[in-house]
């Protein structure tokens, strides 16, 4: 192994690294998106989120503009985890493919 | 602008903010980003980063005002992730974060916790002589500390020779950086600075100055300037 793959070789293993350190921290986020529905004037939450191919919705009642807040940020927190595990797919596709390390 | 560069750039922002900013020190490759923004001579440092940016964070420890830098870097999309002993370190897809710490005594492998701040850093042999002379430089409206020049080559040709055979990449780029920065300082004339630092460094240390520049056929640069000591 020459300097430059031993260098790739190493940012390989911080890719995989950091990636499952991404799947551990996205299973601490609550799945789903908050829905917002209007009764008779009063506004009421409902959790809505994916199972196989069905849409689910569980619900959560009046929330306090806190709870709120803190579900929307879940959710954004959410989408940038996603984007990040994205990112590191490519880099570690990209990674196996320069240093020639066969995928399993 | 990179998205690398962006996000070191967001960190920035955000200790500033947070009052912190004047008190943690970017050591390690990352300095040469901030060398080539404040030399106009640094046109011929090597433009090469690495993904892993390193803080020192000793001068927290005298600083009252405490913050959640774990929270701080959550918001930014950063996540934990805990090396070694239990060091923390802070984990995105174009960059990762370490805390570092001079290593005082015999040493120890156990992380240092720094109280109020959320996070256990890791020390680190030979680092307080990057932290005898510091330099500001102005990125984008925010002062960021970095050592000088000449501290920062001679501590990397000094840790290029502490390194394990199994880091022998790192070891090269140690040295090249070294170098390169070295090469610099002599194009701004200002070699006496590093005459002067190796005139009151350790023997020790020097001796790991001269085993360096020995293997890459330096020695005379150093004779030049300190004769044969």
């Amino acid at each position: 192994m020459n300097a430059v793959q031993g260098v790739l070789y190493e940012e390989l293993e911080n890719s995989i690294r950091i990636k499952k350190r991404y799947i551990e921290a996205l299973l601490q986020i609550k799945k789903g998106c908050l829905r917002e529905k209007i009764v008779n004037g009063k506004r009421y939450f409902y959790l809505a989120y994916r199972e196989g191919t069905k849409v689910k919705y569980s619900y959560l009642g009046k929330l306090s503009e806190q709870q709120i807040k803190e579900y929307r940020e879940n959710q954004k927190k959410r989408k940038e985890y996603q984007k990040s595990i994205r990112t590191l797919n490519q880099q570690i596709k990209y990674l196996r493919k320069v240093v020639n390390v066969r995928t399993k | 602008m990179s998205e690398q560069s962006e996000l070191v750039y967001r960190i920035i922002e955000m200790l500033d903010s947070e009052g912190i900013l004047h008190n943690v020190i970017v050591v390690g490759s990352w300095c040469i980003y901030f060398y080539r923004q404040h030399y106009k001579e640094a046109d011929t440092l090597p433009p090469l980063r690495t993904r892993d940016i390193e803080f020192d964070v000793s001068p927290l420890r005298n600083f009252p005002h405490k913050v959640d830098i774990i929270d701080l870097f959550n918001k930014l999309g950063f996540v934990l992730d805990l090396k070694g002993s239990g060091f923390t370190n802070l984990a995105h897809p174009e960059l990762m974060i370490e805390f570092l710490i001079p290593e005082k005594g015999r040493g120890t492998d156990n992380p240092i916790v720094l109280k109020g701040y959320g996070i256990n850093a890791q020390p680190i042999r030979y680092l307080s002589l990057l932290e005898d002379k510091l330099i500001t430089v102005n990125h984008r409206g925010h002062m960021v500390t970095v050592p000088h020049p000449a501290w920062f080559s001679i501590h990397k040709l000094i840790i290029s020779q502490r390194r394990p055979a199994s880091q022998k990449n790192k070891t090269e780029n140690d040295m090249k950086q070294a170098i390169a920065v070295w090469d610099m300082i002599a194009g701004m004339g200002e070699q006496k600075i590093i005459q002067d630092l190796l005139n009151n460094i350790p023997r020790g240390w020097l001796k790991l100055v001269k085993q360096a520049l020995g293997k890459v056929d330096q020695l005379e640069r150093l004779e030049s300037i300190i004769g044969n000591k």
